[in-house]
């Protein structure tokens, strides 16, 4: 099948260009020392065990998912078009439907794949270290980590298909990682002090604006899903007054906005590139 | 079947640049069809539309009797292209460019007899990203002969390549051609397409201007031959004898000879003239208009403006 041999090509160049190797050596040091750091420095797995030391790692890896999923889809197609070996991509048969989704799928491949080696080095640590190692939970984390790697894989790729300029692709690339790592709390705040300030509705109801504006950000989805795999509350730090039963805190929402960052951008898009001038 | 139709194809990017006005071409199966034109003349926009690279205004085209934007792939699973302005995959060795031609085409082509036809053997295994313009103009051939095409599409084949490495790719294009595939080419030198085209069109500013074989175009462009009379004096009355012979559209004197253009009249006939004013012929020589002027008298002249006796009816 022809996305499938785009998606085999563009996983084999990454391995290629050492790209992989250099996302998995970060995914084994990231989440590695994570657990080293949680499990026996900070000595949390001593007293709570471990899936104290499973959701330490949450926050971090929201934190860091962002830039590399975006970074690794940005360039997928923008960079082809602008060389010029899209010509030669597109010169056989395939479709640009293969080359937008084949494109996807080798990237996500790639960041997996990373994923599943950096937590994998870093169950170890937690298993040897931890007074116990909830070996579910980590897979369900792991593969729940690999879902919004994928997510913004889609991001990154459905920017780099449907805008022909790999400079303005960078350059939004860039603003999208500092949106969804950093500028989107800047813009929760910005939010809450303006509902504030003009006083608009009751406390309560800013207080459902806000979280709700949060949790449309990939990355509180994420922890928002997260709680669909523990018993603990693991809901969004929601400010006072907010309504914890509302819909959107609780974990299926979660998955429905992932579902839409993972679908939407790239959707989009894939619709630009194929109505595009080549 | 013709293996490319187009029809009525009008290409406009943005609100003023047309780089295709209401094409109409037909390139018959089994033909090696040249396809000619100054730079900015709307090849490589024809190219990309038959490939689906880019959209019609209007009209539309049929490669291999399939539509080329509905079944583009289908169309490029039997058609060989060589792209213009593309960039190889810098970090792949040739052997893995052709595996993924091979693969994506569901061939099972001999890589290595491929990379020896081309002319790369030597290169296999080396990336391409250090390959010179030639190397990589033979590796993406190599990779268009992939499957037997039943078309080939190619983009000025002859780009980067020295004159040794143009002959073969004649060569390779005869070969092709007498496999039974049908051959499309551009290109903006005239010199190389003499020998091997069955057929020509020439595009200018986004129209058909002339089409039809090298000779057929040569007699209709009327181009003639250029006449050279060395004589023991370049009179006046030599020359006015020559300028008066029907056909003849011109005589200058250079040093010892006149130097007579000749659209349609018998060479004997000036010679004559000019012996019958008492000048001593010493030698004659004759020569055919080459393609370049003839190709310059399709292209030049004006953005708009047509040469008198140049313009002609397209014949199919």
């Amino acid at each position: 099948m022809s996305m499938m041999a785009v998606a085999r090509k563009d996983f084999r160049d990454a391995a290629r260009s050492r790209r992989l190797l250099a996302l998995i050596a970060l995914f084994v040091l990231f989440v590695g020392g994570l657990a080293y750091f949680f499990a026996d420095i900070a000595g949390t797995g001593a007293d709570e065990g471990g899936f104290a030391l499973v959701i330490s790692l949450l926050v971090p890896t929201a934190i860091l998912l962002p830039a590399i999923g975006v970074l690794t889809g940005y360039r997928a197609v923008s960079n082809e078009r602008e060389t010029g070996s899209l010509k030669i991509l597109l010169s056989l048969p395939h479709s640009r439907e293969d080359v937008v989704f084949g494109k996807f799928l080798g990237r996500s491949l790639v960041v997996t794949l990373a994923i599943v080696v950096g937590f994998a080095v870093g169950g170890l640590v937690l298993a040897v270290l931890a007074s116990s190692f909830p070996t579910v939970e980590y897979v369900l984390f792991t593969l729940l980590t690999i879902l919004l790697g994928v997510t913004f894989v889609s991001i990154g790729v459905g920017l780099s298909s449907g805008i022909e300029s790999e400079n303005l692709v960078v350059t939004i690339g860039i603003g999208l990682v500092i949106l969804f790592t950093l500028l989107w709390q800047v813009l929760l705040l910005a939010a809450m002090l303006i509902l504030d300030n003009f006083e608009i509705g009751s406390a309560a109801t800013q207080a459902d604006i806000v979280t709700f504006l949060a949790v449309l950000s990939p990355r509180q989805a994420f922890l928002i899903a997260f709680s669909a795999i523990t018993p603990a509350d693991q809901n969004v730090n929601a400010p006072g007054g907010a309504n914890v039963d509302a819909f959107w805190l609780q974990d299926w929402f979660g998955f429905v906005v992932l579902a839409f960052w993972l679908v939407v951008p790239l959707a989009l898009g894939y619709l630009r590139f194929r109505r595009a001038d080549l | 079947m013709p293996a490319i139709q187009v029809d009525g194809v009008t290409k406009r990017f943005g609100d003023d640049v047309t780089a295709l006005q209401n094409l109409d071409l037909t390139v018959e199966e089994g033909e090696i069809y040249g396809f000619l034109g100054p730079n900015g003349a709307g090849k490589s926009t024809t190219i990309n539309v038959l490939l689906d690279f880019i959209r019609p205004t209007e009209g539309s085209a049929t490669v291999l009797g399939m539509d080329a934007q509905t079944d583009s792939v289908a169309v490029r699973q039997r058609v060989g292209v060589l792209p213009d302005a593309f960039h190889v995959y810098d970090r792949l060795t040739a052997r893995q460019h052709m595996e993924f031609a091979i693969e994506s085409k569901n061939a099972d082509d001999d890589i290595m007899a491929l990379l020896e036809r081309v002319g790369i053997p030597e290169a296999a295994d080396r990336k391409a990203g250090g390959y010179s313009k030639g190397m990589a103009q033979r590796l993406v051939l190599a990779m268009a002969l992939v499957g037997e095409p039943d078309l080939l599409i190619l983009d000025e084949p002859s780009t980067g390549l020295d004159p040794n490495g143009a002959r073969e790719m004649r060569n390779i294009i005869r070969e092709e051609r007498d496999r039974g595939a049908t051959v499309f080419f551009s290109s903006h030198i005239l010199e190389q397409v003499d020998a091997i085209c069955d057929r020509v069109g020439i595009l200018r500013n986004g129209q058909l201007v002339a089409e039809d074989t090298v000779e057929g175009l040569r007699a209709s462009a009327g181009s003639g031959a250029t006449l050279t009379i060395t004589v023991d004096e370049p009179t006046d009355a030599a020359v006015a004898a020559a300028r008066d012979v029907a056909g003849v559209s011109d005589v200058t004197v250079r040093g010892n000879s006149l130097v007579v253009s000749i659209q349609d009249a018998s060479k004997t006939e000036v010679l004559t003239a000019v012996e019958n004013t008492g000048t001593d012929v010493k030698d004659f020589s004759t020569e055919k208009a080459s393609l370049e002027e003839l190709f310059a008298a399709y292209t030049e002249g004006g953005r708009d403006g047509h040469r008198d006796g140049v313009q002609q009816e397209v014949s199919q």
